[in-house]
């Protein structure tokens, strides 16, 4: 009796489709990755602003389960931490302290743990879920140049 | 299927506007590089906003964003934003600007003439690839106005529609704080005493308060989260740092207030105005060395800020009053597109049709904003005269003093709020499409005017001849 017309029942209906299939790609791990993906994105160029504006090199660390942001302190001659990221539910970085360092937004170094001698020219750092390690996610990052979100 | 075809056929215009908005948008789309300006960077993490960002936009974008994270189309986050709103936000206020032409002329060509131009407005269109608030703005600012007038049609649930969009729009542009208020007060003048008392509160009276209340909630809670979280009450900390600009001459001749927190404040800013070569720099500046110093948080430092403000503005009115028409000038007498560097050539050009016509309309619209007796026509005369034609119908004219109202009520705030010194033609931006509409839809009144005359005229003297 509360929905009189049948245009108000297949509505509900579809909205209920819909609901229901959102929800099951948000509990899906491609959701956490890409969302995971996207803010380290977005946050490498929110940083690069921040740091011209500022005329400020920086550096990013990328742990297992979290990223770190760090800003040159000129003054002092010292790196100065400026927060830590978490990355979303289960992601995890598969390499541990690869450590890029940017100045004047572009890529100057890196150095990654576990790597000696003559650095390659790009760097591929790879995200995946704990549930689904076959499909990866990766950021591509150029010495010397920039970085770039493989999709 | 025969009624679907028929539909479709009768809904021609609509289809041709829409596929020429969207056409016009592929166009730009494959040519333009995403505008990333440092206020941009401010909007990008819905949940890390501070009391200075307001969350309607990063709301956007993060629709935007989380629909991308569920299906993996771009990694290109920036041109994804620009994306969205060029193919929804912009053809949405083509299709906005043709509804609500056509309800306030009953003249669906000259509506679909003003959807189709509007993509042509280079100085408003720029905005849609610029990760900035003002398409967006433009956009919910159409939508409040369109489903706040099908409320005098009598059409159900209006109120409720345009109190959450007065909302979502006051949340993206806080300027428009006072729209749930404003509307219905424009009402009141504009169309209450046309109408009967008891017949007009019993039709809208309901729509009015539910419009009313949701405003306010949307208010009260969003300043109540920064009350929560920052300590400061209010829906955005920006207004204090925008009225520096008005009140950065005065602080050499502060006077005391004896609250000692203000006094030290204005002291420090004032000196950091000294020291810094750049004004910008000085509220960095007073920002660290307030924290440090004082032990206070942003939100605190700015709501002092904003009471010394008021108080040099108070204690200096002649000053303050005397640098408006300066900054009336930087909001109306300009017309640029410098936000859009590096794309300017690439849209507005002699070679390829859509720049040859984006090019024709900027340098008409270059001389109608740039030339003193052209404005005074523009935002004066044409909108007196149009008020004037439509005054007998008392919707039509309700609605056009509606839009003539917020155009105005955008002027007067930002102007007042500040100073030319950030160049507030940025801030025309919203509104321009209403005040574009008004100047022609003047003129096709005074067509459709004149041409009844000469008819009339012709007739008299073609019975006189009989």
């Amino acid at each position: 009796m509360i929905f009189k017309s049948t245009r108000r029942k297949i509505i509900l209906l579809l909205g209920f489709a819909l609901l229901s299939f959102l929800l099951f790609i948000i509990f899906s791990h491609n959701y956490a990755l890409n969302k995971t993906i996207r803010e380290i994105g977005l946050r490498l160029t929110q940083i690069e602003k921040l740091s011209k504006l500022e005329s400020q090199d920086y550096k990013v660390i990328f742990h297992r389960d979290h990223y770190e942001v760090y800003f040159f302190d000129a003054e002092k001659r010292k790196w100065k931490k400026s927060r830590g990221y978490k990355y979303r539910g289960d992601i995890f970085c598969q390499a541990d302290e690869y450590e890029f360092i940017f100045s004047k937004g572009w890529l100057k170094t890196y150095n990654l743990k576990g790597i000696k001698g003559k650095l390659p020219k790009y760097v591929i750092l790879y995200f995946s879920s704990l549930k689904k390690l076959s499909r990866p996610k990766g950021i591509i990052f150029y010495k010397d140049e920039d970085w770039k979100i493989l999709n | 299927m025969k009624k679907f075809l028929l539909k479709l056929v009768n809904s021609w215009q609509v289809i041709l506007l829409l596929g020429t908005a969207i056409g016009i948008r592929i166009f730009i789309f494959l040519k333009m590089s995403p505008g990333i300006h440092n206020d941009s960077i401010t909007y990008l993490f819905l949940g890390e906003i501070d009391t200075i960002r307001t969350p309607g936009y990063p709301f956007f974008l993060e629709l935007v964003f989380s629909i991308n994270d569920l299906f993996s189309i771009s990694s290109d986050y920036f041109r994804l934003i620009c994306f969205g709103q060029l193919f929804i936000l912009g053809v949405l206020n083509c299709y906005f600007i043709y509804r609500i032409s056509k309800y306030l002329t009953k003249s669906g060509i000259f509506a679909l003439v003003m959807g189709l131009v509007y993509n042509f407005n280079y100085f408003v269109v720029g905005f849609e690839f610029q990760v900035l608030t003002e398409t967006l703005s433009i956009t919910l600012l159409l939508a409040v106005i369109f489903f706040y007038l099908q409320i005098f049609e009598g059409k159900k649930y209006r109120g409720i529609i345009t109190g959450f969009l007065s909302v979502f729009l006051l949340l993206t542009r806080p300027i428009f704080i006072l729209v749930g208020i404003f509307l219905p007060l424009v009402t009141l003048i504009g169309f209450f005493p046309q109408s009967k008392r008891k017949e007009f509160f019993k039709k809208f009276g309901r729509a009015l308060a539910v419009i009313l209340l949701i405003s306010m909630i949307g208010v009260l809670s969003w300043s109540l989260r920064n009350k929560i979280k920052f300590n400061y009450f209010g829906i955005s900390s920006l207004m204090p740092y925008q009225l520096r600009y008005y009140t950065n001459s005065f602080f050499d001749n502060y006077k005391k207030s004896g609250n000692e927190e203000l006094d030290r404040i204005a002291a420090i800013y004032s000196e950091e105005l000294k020291e810094s070569k750049n004004v910008n720099y000085a509220v960095i500046n007073l920002l660290e060395r307030a924290k440090k110093e004082m032990k206070l948080s942003d939100a605190e430092i700015s709501s002092a800020f904003f009471k010394i403000n008021l108080k040099l503005i108070k204690d200096n009115p002649g000053k303050y009053f005397k640098q408006v028409p300066t900054s009336i000038s930087s909001y109306y007498k300009n017309y640029a597109a410098y936000w859009t560097a590096g794309n300017i050539r690439k849209f507005i050009n002699k070679k390829r049709i859509i720049p040859k016509i984006n090019r024709f309309f900027f340098r008409f619209y270059k001389k109608l904003f740039t030339n003193s007796p052209y404005l005074l026509f523009l935002l004066v005369i044409m909108p007196v005269l149009l008020l004037i034609m439509v005054r007998k119908d008392k919707k039509i004219f309700h609605g056009w003093l509606l839009i003539e109202a917020v155009i105005n009520y955008n002027f007067i705030i930002s102007v007042l709020s500040t100073n030319a010194s950030v160049n507030n033609l940025r801030y025309r931006a919203g509104v321009e499409p209403l005040i574009l509409l008004v100047f022609y839809a003047a003129i096709f009144y005074l067509g459709k005017g004149g041409y009844t005359f000469v008819l009339k005229k012709a007739k008299s003297l073609s019975k006189h001849k009989n």
